[in-house]
């Protein structure tokens, strides 16, 4: 088994590859009571198109199959329902669907091998059928209606439809109704067989926990199955996505009080390579909480003109050559804040002391989320499918960050290339 | 792991002293009894005191300072508790091991200036801050209303509980949020300073005995107080047919809220069968309430049941389509029923049971379920860890089906979804 030491954390990363290929990562907590494994494929809800397992032709899903996948993983008729097993065995069980990958995960201080061994079992040989997949539209619709009802959560949908053109990441997690009603037992198989192979997942491990133990069981579990060999690694269709925003304004109505706005941004760094990107994430988190977070003149000033209330949110994902940002704010005087903004984002300074204040807040994170087996498993997770390894020593890179090389990345960024959602009340009476 | 309780008369210092954690977290509670009117005063206090301070009257010195202080956590809230209003300041910072010497104490002063030393000037809050803190409340009282969920679960609770406090409104009153000036907010600061109850929870590696000097050396409170004690909210009239109200809201969802009210409830009942009744009914993914009428009926996405025991109710949720009320409302009348009947497996108690026990281990791996834990234990007397493992291994399937005898369909609420209504 390799040995990680993570830096300046207190803490060790042990990691194995299988002879199938599934992936293992488990970190031991000592001083904590429960134990916490998710099983994750990279099979997510921008994966659209393929070239299914055993064929040698594209094939179109429906966008939302990913999360459509997820919930069917849950029939089991022939074997104990997970959500029964678990109960049974003082654990909790859960399932995520989003746009980078889509896990199965368990938690509980006791009876581990035997949800360890379940969660392998139930994964990797469901039961899905013709009528588990009729069965299941209706609680699906049910689920996306609820998140339409939100206004965050439409916010963010409509924000990423108007930012990109081509990449499916501009669907929400869960599909349309009618990418749902459509959806047929054949497409969702295809998914399985083509993203479901141990060598297309990973296993996170984090707690309460003896590694040589663990990977026994694991090790054990997956020599007893004989899964066929994957005739070739997934191919998922690439898309030409322009620099440029789909659509630059849009106005929603909703039954909302306050109105709210999104600004996106989308910013291509296809010029840099993964290293420069890993920096240029930390200096575009700190560019923005300095000149429009918590600590802001901006904030400040905008509250003094009763323009905004609180500050503006902010978070960034990447999207393959992208970094996505939004900035979220309620507000009656949007277009105000929208144009203060938009000037604010031509001169994005930092000083010398918030630059080492924004350094000492990061680090202090790190080591806030080392004390968290469930924050630590998720940062393995997402390391992993990042950059396919685990990032040993993250706070030496973070203290190297400096001014000078703030201001050349930003130099040659462009941030111009933005998208406005806004969501206003309806008109009563 | 320790604890450590202290009675220094102004106020109680409880330590919970481990090495588990790379934090140390503090929670001070003023308690005092709930009333309407002063729910809006909290509140304003609350937003107004965790703001600013003398010392750093912007609130954006306020957020230079936190990050300075390697990223501490600070906090005021206001809860309205059942029949208890709790004003918690709370922070969480790194132990000095993992930052600096003297840290520790450099934070807790900051976090005690937000108590002690308000941005305050001749007997009033700073003006700004005080229009600022005001506006932000009106603002979140007028968002509360977007949130459908909420919506629906207030209107139960008002109609249901109209006698209690649990009707009050927990974000406050508008009318009286524009009425309330500077100074009465000021003078309700020195009340609370004088007049409320105060317990100290801090938890982490740390040296209780100076945990003690800190905080009498430094938080200068010096009138002793009254006890006030804690009661749970009983639930009189129990009706003998339900009734049912809907509104129409504009929405893709509906959103169905079913009151039930509860007889007296022992201890025992309260603490241990009652999860487990809740439990088998609706409390996971494998209750009766989510296997039957989301699983096997595809009715909705979301249904769950949870019982208040010290408040005596019960509330079951549900996201639907409107078109679904009737069958859901009948199917979950039907599966009530069933638990009165004893219509589940002495299996499904006995795994109920097991959760329950290995739940309580898991309280140990995060500070704030320590606190609140014994925090529970030290106000409402509530047992112990140990004394809870023990105790939950008596409860039996009668026990449960007597229980349920004791709750009361009294009302149901549907939201309904309506995309034409305006």
């Amino acid at each position: 088994m390799n040995k990680i030491e993570l830096r300046g954390l207190d803490l060790t990363c042990y990691q194995e590859v299988l002879s199938n290929g599934l992936h293992v990562f488990m970190i031991p907590f000592d001083k904590v009571n429960a134990k916490y494994a998710s099983l994750t494929t990279s099979f997510n809800s921008t994966i659209v198109e393929f070239v299914p397992e055993g064929k040698n032709k594209y094939r179109k899903v429906p966008s939302g199959i990913a999360h459509f996948l997820e919930h069917q993983m849950f029939s089991q008729s022939h074997r104990q329902n997970p959500m029964e097993f678990y109960s049974e065995h003082s654990c909790d069980c859960n399932a995520y669907t989003s746009k980078k990958k889509t896990s199965y995960v368990f938690s509980g201080t006791t009876f581990f091998e035997e949800g360890l061994n379940f969660l392998l079992d139930y994964v990797q040989d469901p039961m899905i059928t013709e009528e588990t997949v009729q069965k299941e539209k209706g609680i699906i619709t049910e689920e996306l209606k609820m998140y339409e009802d939100k206004p965050y959560s439409r916010l963010y949908d409509q924000i990423c439809l108007n930012t990109f053109h081509s990449l499916p990441f501009r669907y929400p997690i869960g599909g349309r109704v009618e990418d749902v009603e459509k959806t047929t037992h054949d497409e969702i198989m295809d998914c399985y067989y083509t993203f479901y192979h141990p060598s297309n997942m990973f296993l996170v491990i984090t707690g309460n926990i003896n590694p040589e133990e663990v990977i026994e069981i694991i090790k054990k579990n997956q020599e007893a199955k004989q899964l066929p060999k994957l005739k070739q690694s997934p191919r998922v269709k690439k898309y030409k996505e322009p620099v440029t925003v789909y659509k630059d304004f849009e106005k929603i109505k909703m039954d909302v009080t306050v109105p709210k706005i999104c600004l996106g941004i989308k910013v291509d760094v296809s010029e840099f390579n993964d290293q420069e990107r890993d920096k240029i994430s930390y200096y575009l988190n700190f560019a923005f909480w300095v000149n429009f977070g918590a600590t802001s003149d901006f904030k400040e000033e905008m509250i003094k003109e009763g323009i905004i209330t609180h500050s503006m949110s902010y978070s960034k994902e990447r999207v393959e050559d992208f970094f996505f940002i939004n900035c979220v704010a309620d507000t009656f005087r949007y277009e105000e804040l929208l144009k203060r903004a938009v000037e604010k984002l031509e001169h994005l300074t930092i000083t010398e002391e918030e630059l080492e204040r924004m350094k000492r807040v990061v680090i202090s994170d790190c080591i806030f989320e080392s004390d968290d087996m469930y924050g630590m498993n998720q940062k393995i997770m997402m390391e992993y499918l990042q950059y396919g390894k685990i990032v040993e020593d993250r706070l030496s890179m973070i203290r190297n960050l400096n001014q000078k090389e703030f201001y050349e990345y930003m130099k040659r960024l462009n941030l111009k290339h933005r998208s406005v959602v806004v969501i206003e009340p309806i008109k009563k009476g | 792991m320790k604890y450590y309780d202290y009675d220094l008369l102004p106020f109680k210092i409880h330590v919970i002293q481990t090495n588990r954690f790379k934090t140390v977290s503090v929670q001070i509670n003023f308690y005092r009894k709930l009333t309407e009117e002063e729910i809006t005063k909290r509140n304003i206090l609350c937003s107004l005191l965790a703001s600013t301070t003398k010392k750093y009257p912007k609130e954006r010195y306020m957020s230079m300072k936190r990050q300075e202080l390697y990223a501490a956590d600070f906090g005021c809230s206001s809860i309205a508790n059942i029949n208890e209003s709790v004003l918690r300041f709370q922070s969480e910072f790194l132990n000095e091991k993992y930052t600096e010497k003297g840290m520790m104490k450099e934070t807790l002063d900051f976090f005690l200036s937000m108590i002690m030393e308000p941005n305050v000037t001749d007997g009033r809050f700073d003006e700004e801050q005080f229009h600022l803190v005001k506006k932000r409340m009106k603002k979140r009282i007028l968002e509360s209303q977007e949130n459908n969920r909420y919506i629906a679960k207030r209107r139960l609770i008002e109609t249901m509980c109209s006698d209690t406090p649990l009707a009050f409104f927990p974000l406050g009153n508008l009318e009286l949020l524009e009425q309330l000036s500077n100074e009465e907010i000021y003078q309700y600061y020195l009340d609370i300073l004088q007049k409320d109850s105060i317990d100290i929870y801090v938890c982490g590696d740390v040296n209780p005995e100076e945990i003690k000097q800190y905080f009498l050396e430094n938080l200068k409170i010096k009138t002793t107080k009254k006890p006030f004690s804690f009661e749970s909210i009983l639930m009189n009239d129990i009706r003998k047919r339900s009734r049912t109200i809907i509104e129409k809201k504009f929405a893709q969802q509906s959103n169905l809220v079913i009151g039930f009210k509860i007889e007296e409830l022992t201890p025992f009942e309260r603490d241990y069968v009652a999860p487990i009744f809740s439990q088998i009914l609706g409390g996971s993914s494998n209750s009766k309430l989510f296997r039957i009428i989301r699983e096997k009926h595809s009715l909705c996405y979301s249904i769950y049941s949870a019982i208040y025991g010290f408040e005596h109710i019960m509330l079951i949720e549900a996201g639907i389509d409107a078109k679904n009320f009737k069958k859901t409302l009948e199917y979950t009348k039907k599966i009530f029923k069933e638990m009165e009947k004893g219509k589940f497996e002495e299996s499904d108690v006995n795994n109920y049971i097991k959760l329950y026990y290995h739940s309580l281990d898991e309280i140990y791996d995060s500070p704030n379920s320590m606190m609140n834990f014994y925090g529970s234990h030290i106000r409402r007397h509530t047992d112990m860890i140990d004394e809870r493992k023990e105790n939950i291994q008596k409860v039996t399937k009668e026990m449960v089906m007597k229980l349920a005898k004791k709750i009361h369909l009294d009302t149901i609420y549907l939201l309904e979804g309506d995309v034409n209504h305006e």
